[in-house]
C-alpha cells in the first residue's frame, strides 16, 4: 500500500503554555473514513485546528505529512488549496459577507492557487443550486450573510455545503452532527457519504454512535488526554456507547 | 504659530477681498467684513475648544496658507465624470468654477443650477437669505448658559468664499438626475487655501441627489468647504460628500442643514486620507416629523487624521434620525468620531439612533468614539452604540481555512464592515459609484498594511 494521505507522528501542541496534544500518532489513507471520539476537553478540536493551521497553537514536537508535504509548514490558505478542509465545531458568523460571494471567492482562490481557471458566476450558481438541493437547503442560503443568524443546525449544514462545493481531499468534520435534529442528521450524513470516494479521506469527530450508523467508519480512534488511547473498527464505537470513556480517563 | 497664521489670513483677506464674487455689492462687502471680524475674534481652532479637542488643529494651523491665485493657466487634471448615466456636472478648479470642464445639462423648469459667483453677480439679493449671517452656526449649550460659540472656520469661509455650486429648486420640483460637483486643486509650491461655499435650497416637496467630490488635493492645500442646506416641507435631499483620495492635504468640510416639517436629509460622508480631514454635519430638525440621516465611512492610513463631528438637533416633535459610521485606521493613523444628538424640550416623540464602530489595523493606529446624547424631554427613544476593535481573528481564520489569502480575507472583512453604510445610499448610480470608491480606498488601505 502506498503512503497514507495523512500521517501524524508524535504530535505535541500547547495552548497558552498548556500542553493539550501529548503525542498523537494517527494515519488516514485515501478512501478511508476515520472516526475520532473522546471525552470533552481531550483535544479533538485542538487537533483539527492544528491541522487547519489556526494561530495560537504551538507545535512543540512531531510532524504531520499530508500528500507527501509538510503540512505544518503551510499557511491555512495553502492547506485549503491543496485539499484540506475543516468543518468548524462552531462556525463563525460573518455579517456583511454574502454566502454565495464567499463560497465562490474561496473556490476560485483555491483554483487559482492550483493554476486552474476560475469558475464563472453562472456555472457556480448551477453547481451551488444542485448542491443545496441535495442537502435540502433553501436557495435563500446563498443570498444570506455567512452563518449570520443561522440556527445551530443551519450553520452545520452550511459547512457541509461549503465542503461539497470545495471538494477537498482531506475533510475534518469537527462535531458536525452536534445540534442537528434527526432529519438534519440524516441529510448531513447523506451529504458526507456522497463525498466518499477512493481519493478522499474523511476524519469525523463525533460524540455519538448515531452519526456512525449513517456514515460507517473504516476506523475508530479514541482521543483521551491528548493521545490516541485506542484504535479499532466500528465495533469500538458501539463499545464506547455502552461503557463510556471511564476506562480512558486519567486516574 | 497662530499669530503668523492669523496674519496670513489677514493678508489673504486684504489681497483678495476685491476680487471675490459679489465684491462691490454693499451687503456682500459688509457681510464679508463682519465675517472676517468674527473669525478674528474667535481665532483659529485649538484643542481647547471642546468641539476641536480631537480635531486636526496642528495640520491646519501648522502652516500659513496663502489665498488661491484667482486666475492663471487653468491647466488642471480634471477627472472624467464619476457618475455613470445622466447627470448634471459642475467642476471647480482651485476654488473657482471651470465652465469648460462642466456640463450642467438641462435642469428641469423650476430648478436653478448655477454658481455662487454667477448668483452674486446676477441676483445678489437671492443669495443673501441663503448664506445668512456668519453667526448662524452658533450653538446654544446644554447648561442654558447661552454661550454663543460661532464657528471660526465658517466665518472665515464666509469672508473668503471664492465660489461654489448653487442649487435652488422650487416647490414640488424633482431633479431627476443627480448633480455631480467636482472640486479639483492643482499642485502648489506654497501652501494655499481654497474656501468653497455650496448652497442648496429645496422648496416644499422638492427632490434632489447631490454628490460633492473632492478629487484629491496635493500637499500644502487646505480646502475649507461649507455647504448651506435648506430642505423645505416634505422635500427630500440626498447629499453625498466624498473624498476621492487626498494625499496629504488638509480638508475641512462642513454641512449645515435646516429641515422643515416632514423634510428628509440623507447624508453620506466618505473621508479617505493620509492627510487631515475634519468633516462636520450639523442638522437642525426644526419642524415636526423631519427625518435626518447622517452616515459616514472614514479610512485613514499613514499619519492620516480624520475627525468627524455630527450634531443633530431635534427641535420639534416626532423627528427621526439615524447615524451609521464606520472607521478603519491603518499604520499610525488616528480617527475621532463625535456624534451628538440633542433633543430639545419641544421634541417629544423623537426617535434617534447612532452607531459608530472602528477597526484598527495596526498597533499604532488609534480611534476615539464619543457619542453624546443631550435629552431635554421625556417620551423619546434614543440609542447609541460604539465600539473599537481589530479585525475578527476567528473570522479571518475561517476565511483563510477555506482558501482565501490573508490579504483577500482582510479585504472581504473590511468591505463587509463598511458595506452596510454605502448600501444606505438611495440613488443606485450614486451608490454604485460610492461602493467602487470605498473598495478602491480599502484596497489602498490594505496595501498600506500588508
Ligand atoms: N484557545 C484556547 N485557550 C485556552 N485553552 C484552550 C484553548 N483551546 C483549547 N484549550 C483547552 O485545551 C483542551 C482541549 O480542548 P479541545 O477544544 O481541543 O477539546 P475537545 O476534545 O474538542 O472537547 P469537546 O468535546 O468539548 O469539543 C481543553 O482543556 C481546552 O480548555
Ligand atoms: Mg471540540
Amino acid at each position: 500500500m502506498s503512503e497514507p494521505l495523512l500521517t501524524i507522528r508524535n504530535l505535541r501542541a500547547s495552548v497558552d503554555d498548556k500542553e493539550v496534544l501529548k503525542g498523537i500518532d494517527l494515519s488516514v489513507a485515501a478512501g478511508e473514513v476515520a472516526a475520532i471520539m473522546g471525552p470533552n476537553g481531550s483535544g479533538k478540536s485542538t487537533l483539527s485546528n492544528v491541522l487547519a493551521g489556526r494561530d495560537g497553537y504551538e507545535v512543540t514536537d512531531g510532524e504531520v505529512r499530508y500528500d507527501g508535504q509538510d503540512l505544518l509548514a503551510m499557511e491555512p490558505e495553502e492547506r485549503a488549496a491543496t485539499g484540506v478542509f475543516m468543518a468548524f465545531q462552531y462556525p463563525v458568523e460573518i455579517p456583511g459577507v454574502v454566502n454565495a460571494t464567499f463560497t465562490r471567492t474561496a473556490l476560485n482562490a483555491q483554483r487559482k492557487a492550483r493554476d486552474e481557471s476560475a469558475i464563472d458566476a453562472i456555472d457556480f450558481l448551477k453547481r451551488a443550486r444542485a448542491t443545496l438541493a441535495r442537502l435540502e437547503m433553501d436557495e435563500d442560503f446563498l443570498r444570506r450573510d455567512v452563518n449570520a443568524g443561522f440556527s445551530g443546525g443551519e450553520k452545520k449544514r452550511n459547512e457541509i455545503f461549503q465542503m461539497a462545493m470545495l471538494e477537498p481531499r482531506l475533510a475534518i468534520l469537527d462535531e458536525t452532527d452536534s445540534g442537528l435534529d434527526i432529519d438534519a442528521l440524516r441529510i448531513v450524513a447523506t451529504g458526507v457519504n456522497a463525498m466518499r470516494n477512493p481519493e478522499r479521506a474523511l476524519v469525523v469527530i463525533t460524540h455519538y454512535q448515531r452519526l456512525l450508523e449513517y456514515v460507517v467508519p473504516d476506523s475508530v480512534h479514541v482521543l483521551a488526554d491528548g493521545r490516541i488511547a485506542r484504535s479499532g473498527d466500528r465495533e469500538l464505537a458501539l463499545e464506547l456507547e455502552r461503557a463510556g470513556y471511564a476506562a480512558f480517563q486519567p486516574a | 504659530m497662530t499669530d503668523a497664521w492669523l496674519a496670513g489670513q489677514r493678508t489673504a483677506f486684504a489681497a483678495c477681498r476685491d476680487t471675490l464674487p459679489g465684491s462691490g455689492t454693499p451687503w456682500v462687502d459688509a457681510l464679508r467684513a463682519e465675517a472676517f471680524r468674527q473669525f478674528e475674534e474667535d481665532g483659529p481652532p485649538t484643542a481647547r475648544i471642546e468641539e476641536w479637542r480631537s480635531g486636526p488643529t496642528a495640520a491646519l494651523t501648522g502652516q500659513v496658507f496663502a489665498p488661491a491665485a484667482p486666475d492663471g493657466a487653468r491647466a488642471a487634471a480634471v477627472p472624467a465624470p464619476y457618475l455613470e448615466g445622466p447627470r448634471h456636472r459642475l467642476v471647480f478648479v482651485d476654488g473657482r468654477f471651470s465652465r469648460g470642464h462642466s456640463d450642467a445639462g438641462e435642469p428641469p423648469k423650476g430648478v436653478r443650477l448655477t454658481t455662487l459667483g454667477a448668483l452674486l453677480a446676477e441676483n445678489p439679493q437671492a443669495a443673501r437669505d441663503l448664506i445668512g449671517d456668519p453667526d448662524a452656526f452658533a450653538e446654544e449649550r446644554l447648561s442654558r448658559v447661552t454661550d454663543r460659540r460661532p464657528q471660526a472656520l465658517v466665518a472665515l469661509n464666509t469672508a473668503l468664499a471664492s465660489d461654489g455650486a448653487v442649487l435652488l429648486i422650487e416647490d414640488g420640483v424633482a431633479l431627476a438626475h443627480p448633480l455631480e460637483v467636482v472640486h479639483v486643486t492643482r499642485e502648489t509650491e506654497e501652501p494655499r487655501a481654497h474656501h468653497l461655499r455650496t448652497l442648496i435650497a429645496l422648496g416644499a416637496g422638492a427632490r434632489a441627489h447631490v454628490v460633492e467630490i473632492h478629487a484629491g488635493g496635493s500637499a500644502g492645500v487646505w480646502t475649507n468647504h461649507v455647504t448651506d442646506i435648506a430642505v423645505g416641507a416634505g422635500a427630500r435631499l440626498e447629499h453625498v460628500r466624498a473624498d476621492a483620495g487626498s494625499a496629504t492635504a488638509v480638508h475641512v468640510n462642513v454641512a449645515h442643514a435646516r429641515l422643515r416639517a416632514g423634510a428628509a436629509y440623507a447624508g453620506f460622508v466618505l473621508a479617505a486620507t493620509s492627510g487631515a480631514v475634519r468633516a462636520e454635519t450639523r442638522l437642525a430638525l426644526e419642524e415636526p416629523g423631519a427625518d435626518g440621516e447622517v452616515n459616514g465611512v472614514c479610512l485613514a492610513k499613514g499619519t492620516g487624521h480624520i475627525d468627524a463631528l455630527t450634531r443633530l438637533d431635534h427641535h420639534a416633535r416626532e423627528g427621526t434620525s439615524r447615524q451609521l459610521w464606520r472607521g478603519i485606521f491603518a499604520d499610525t493613523a488616528r480617527g475621532a468620531f463625535q456624534g451628538r444628538i440633542r433633543v430639545l424640550p419641544d421634541a417629544s416623540g423623537t426617535n434617534a439612533a447612532l452607531d459608530n464602530r472602528n477597526l484598527l489595523l495596526n498597533a499604532g493606529a488609534r480611534a476615539e468614539s464619543k457619542p453624546e446624547l443631550e435629552i431635554l424631554t421625556d417620551d423619546v427613544a434614543c440609542s447609541h452604540a460604539s465600539a473599537t476593535g481589530e479585525l475578527d481573528a476567528d473570522a479571518l481564520f475561517y476565511l483563510r481555512s477555506r482558501g482565501l489569502s490573508e490579504r483577500l480575507a482582510r479585504a472581504l472583512l473590511m468591505e463587509a464592515f463598511t458595506g452596510a453604510v454605502a448600501d444606505r445610499i438611495a440613488h443606485e448610480g450614486v451608490r454604485d459609484f460610492i461602493r467602487r470608491l470605498v473598495d478602491e480606498r480599502l484596497h489602498a488601505l490594505g496595501s498600506a498594511t500588508s
